[in-house]
């Protein structure tokens, strides 16, 4: 299963960052394959292209503020969190991503 | 690889005595402004606390990360704490903050280059062996190494 993800918080410049490392290390520890782009500070890295946003079985967006690019993961499954909260218990999120593939 | 004056000896206090978070950011800006790091402590402290009306940045783990982006930042920069006893920081987890690093950088965001040294920071502090080290680090040198930074980088 592909988990794609963004990670961007309002002054990005720490949370977004936490959150990104804490979201791949969910996602291997529950053995899904993810891709994390972070919106911050830095601009766009990593960024999800089209085609990646496509073939996902599901979405993640771990965002306290408005993000570029939406409009890719119109149709996906998404799961929408404060990035607070991938930072907090990044694991319950995974899971929750993977449930909703599997369902 | 060369950090400039993003962190040194300076910046890091290991026996901090603060009873609340506003005297920790307070007396850590103060260590920025003396480095000079910031133009204004008072600008600076607004601002970061602007951010922390935001959202709490007790990220848990007994760790807070407060920053500001603020037009008193001259250079990218990074306080960091250890309290002598944990304070209440309204932290992710509940937990009391005893480890704090607070975050200095200039509103148009400065040097890629430093940013990139703040998110990979924060990014290590999720690894709980990171953590643990710093928890553990008995002095200034100790912390500047683990946070890889070496004694030739500080003398730059």
């Amino acid at each position: 299963m592909k988990i794609v993800a963004v990670t961007a918080c309002p002054s990005g410049v720490a949370h977004t960052y936490m959150a990104a490392t804490a979201l791949k290390k969910a996602a291997k520890a529950n053995g899904a394959e993810i891709k994390i782009e972070t919106q911050g500070a830095l601009g766009i890295e990593n960024e999800i292209t089209e085609k990646e946003a496509r073939e996902a079985d599901a979405v993640i967006l771990a965002i306290e503020t408005a993000i570029a690019k939406p409009e890719r993961f119109k149709n996906k499954p998404v799961i929408q969190v404060p990035v607070s909260e991938a930072i907090k218990d990044a694991d319950a999120i995974v899971k929750k991503a993977i449930s909703l593939i599997n369902k | 690889m060369i950090f400039n004056n993003v962190l040194n000896r300076e910046l890091i206090e290991l026996n901090m005595v603060a009873k609340t978070k506003e005297e920790v950011i307070n007396e850590m800006a103060g260590m920025l402004f003396k480095s000079g790091a910031i133009t204004s402590k008072e600008a600076f402290v607004n601002d970061v606390f602007e951010r922390e009306r935001i959202g709490t940045t007790g990220v848990g783990m007994g760790i807070a990360i407060p920053h500001g982006r603020s037009g008193s930042v001259i250079n990218t920069s990074i306080a960091i704490a250890k309290l002598k006893e944990p304070v209440d920081w309204d932290s992710l987890d509940g937990k009391p903050v005893s480890l704090v690093f607070l975050l200095a950088v200039p509103k148009d965001g400065g040097e890629n280059i430093h940013l990139k040294l703040l998110s990979g920071i924060a990014s290590m502090l999720m690894e709980e062996d990171f953590r643990e080290k710093l928890f553990n680090a008995r002095d200034k040198e100790e912390v500047l190494n683990i946070m890889g930074f070496t004694k030739e980088d500080d003398l730059k």
